[in-house]
């Protein structure tokens, strides 16, 4: 069976009905209508300042209620934002660029407060922190102080922390972006065997586009804080869309595979 | 293999306990004391210190987490100086009639403070030095207002300012050690129910809301026992700063950050901590004494700085 026939299978998980969000009086972002998917990943790109992390913290709801426009549902749910702090904290989970930790943790022992919000005994939590630890490979780092990490590493042990938070979407605002060239290959197939494990979703901001283009399975593009297209990776990463996104550069487009995943070459005039 | 760790940790912590206990009730101006003199004299000292000394190690180690900031604790944040206002400003009343009545002004002058600071760093962020200047400067308007109030209540009172500025266990009463050790453990217990939302808050606000813990409701409740811990700790004993940063900075070092573990064993090193401080403080200048605070002092004001370094070296390395 084709990617594309499981593709129009999927599941709605969530959905963003005309989402946005205010920063002061204008905003940040506005207008998003998608549909978060069981089982899929969707890359969220667009140039700097193109409303990407104001978006996620939109729906993690890191923001005010006040300032926030549209609705974010789980299915026959209220908004995310209205949500008890711990229940929302099953629904998303956000995982931004760590800031160091000022006290001694141990990696085993940060990756297991993900579990906050699932009722776990320390034992179980420590059995998912090894467990997630193990999976992403990260196993040989358990004992190590949190801030003795470098930065790829730091990450890492963050999408460990989400597994074992283990919410039903999740959110990475470039969570993959200081690991190494082959860490990346590696964790993004990670997210994808992960997401497609669950009824679960991610909802990944990037700015590799090819990183993107060969892991996720759609794509939201933005641009000034508005929406330029969203869909299939293949469908929606065309030279045209990109054009939009970053008009002063020219791009080659490659598409190899069975579904048609893109290589994009860009070069600046 | 944790198991073994903490019981180890435990082991070590109580026979300290018990050598600080030994020297609390058989040092003093004189070496061969009655039974007399030890009931009514250094048992409730050393009670006083004990719980006093626990009482601030727990506050330092909740405000900590609080703040995200291994620098933070009653004293260098000014709540120890609002407490003493609090308590001073109605020592003069009928308050002063019954000890246990100052822990409640004391409660209010610490909430007040520790209020007021929470506010100050929804506007500077916890992390830098922003919200430790704005608490020495708080700690300094509260100490001068103590010494204030006192030389105008009273034209030699700005002796009995040194017992509030500088801390001293030597008033003891048995009664009003026993309620600060009783006040101690109820909150230091309330405080590891919170724990693990505490642990959350380690790795900074965000990430702890988007763990699932409300990160404004716990700081609320935080700043409420911390409040009462300082209220109760400086009513009975005064100003003694440090430990509460020495302390749980110390702990830390062999059993991890994680709170559980980290509030009760704190509470005990902070216990026997001050009660050798007292012993020393006796000591130093027999026959006369020295107040605690400055003892603390003496030997917590380096560590500070040492501490202030390291991390300043850490985020210029990092930056």
């Amino acid at each position: 069976m084709s990617e594309a026939t499981k593709n129009s299978r999927a599941v709605t998980l969530a959905s963003l009905q005309d989402v946005g969000l205010m920063r002061g009086s204008c905003a940040a972002i506005q207008g998003v209508s998608i549909e978060l998917f069981s089982g899929k990943i969707l890359a969220v790109l667009g140039p700097n300042g193109s409303g990407k992390s104001s978006l996620l913290r939109r729906l993690a709801g890191l923001e005010s209620r006040s300032q926030g426009l549209g609705c974010f549902s789980f299915s026959g749910e209220a908004e995310v934002t209205d949500l008890p702090v711990a229940q929302r904290a099953r629904r998303v989970a956000h995982v931004a660029s760590e800031s160091a930790v000022d006290f001694p943790v141990s990696v085993l022992d940060g990756v297991a407060l993900g579990a906050y919000s699932r009722n776990l005994t320390s034992q179980e939590a420590e059995l998912a922190a090894n467990r997630a630890l193990e999976s992403l490979g990260l196993s040989s780092l358990a004992a190590r102080d949190l801030g003795t990490l470098s930065g790829g590493q730091m990450q890492a042990v963050a999408l460990a922390r989400a597994a074992v938070q283990d919410a039903q979407v999740l959110l990475l605002d470039e969570a993959l972006s200081k690991m190494d060239v082959d860490r990346q290959q590696e964790v993004a197939a990670w997210l994808r065997n992960w997401v497609r494990s669950g009824n679960r979703s991610v909802v990944w901001v990037s700015h590799d586009l090819n990183l993107a283009a060969a892991h996720a399975d759609r794509a939201l593009l933005l641009h000034r804080g508005g929406m330029v297209a969203e869909g299939e990776v293949s469908a929606t990463l065309t030279e045209k869309n990109l054009a939009v996104l970053y008009p002063r550069g020219r791009f080659e487009l490659e598409r190899t595979g069975p579904e048609a995943r893109p290589q994009i070459r860009f070069h600046r005039d | 293999m944790a198991l073994r760790t903490d019981r180890k940790n435990w082991l070590l912590a109580c026979t300290f306990l018990l050598i600080a206990l030994g020297l609390g009730l058989g040092v003093g101006p004189t070496d061969h004391p009655d039974w007399a003199l030890i009931r009514e004299f250094r048992l409730p000292r050393t009670l006083l210190a004990l719980g006093v000394g626990a009482g601030l190690a727990v506050a330092g180690t909740a405000l900590q987490a609080l703040f995200s900031n291994p620098l933070c604790e009653p004293y260098t944040l000014g709540i120890s100086s609002g407490a003493a206002l609090g308590a001073v400003l109605l020592s003069g009343t009928t308050f002063a009639l019954h000890w246990g009545g100052l822990a409640i002004p004391g409660f209010a002058g610490a909430l007040g403070f520790a209020a007021l600071l929470l506010g100050v760093s929804y506007r500077t962020g916890s992390r830098g030095g922003a919200l430790l200047l704005s608490g020495v400067m708080l700690s300094l308007v509260g100490s001068s207002l103590v010494a204030l109030w006192m030389a105008i209540a009273d034209p030699s009172g700005v002796q009995s300012a040194v017992f509030w500025l500088m801390g001293d266990l030597s008033r003891a009463r048995l009664e009003g050690a026993a309620l600060t050790l009783v006040l101690v453990a109820a909150v230091g217990l309330a405080l590891m129910v919170q724990s693990r939302k505490l642990d959350a808050l380690l790795l900074g606000e965000e990430a702890a809301q988007s763990l699932g813990v409300d990160p404004n409701s716990l700081r609320r409740q935080v700043v409420f026992y911390v409040s009462i811990l300082v209220g109760a700790c400086v009513s009975a004993a005064g100003m003694i700063g440090f430990v509460g940063l020495v302390v749980p900075h110390f702990v830390r070092r062999f059993s991890g950050s994680l709170h559980a573990r980290l509030i009760p064993l704190s509470a005990v090193w902070g216990a026997l901590v001050l009660l050798i401080a007292d012993v020393v403080a006796r000591k130093i200048v027999a026959p006369s004494e020295l107040p605690a605070g400055v003892v603390t002092a003496l030997v917590g004001a380096p560590c500070f700085i040492w501490i202030l370094a390291g991390r300043s070296g850490r985020e210029g390395r990092a930056g």
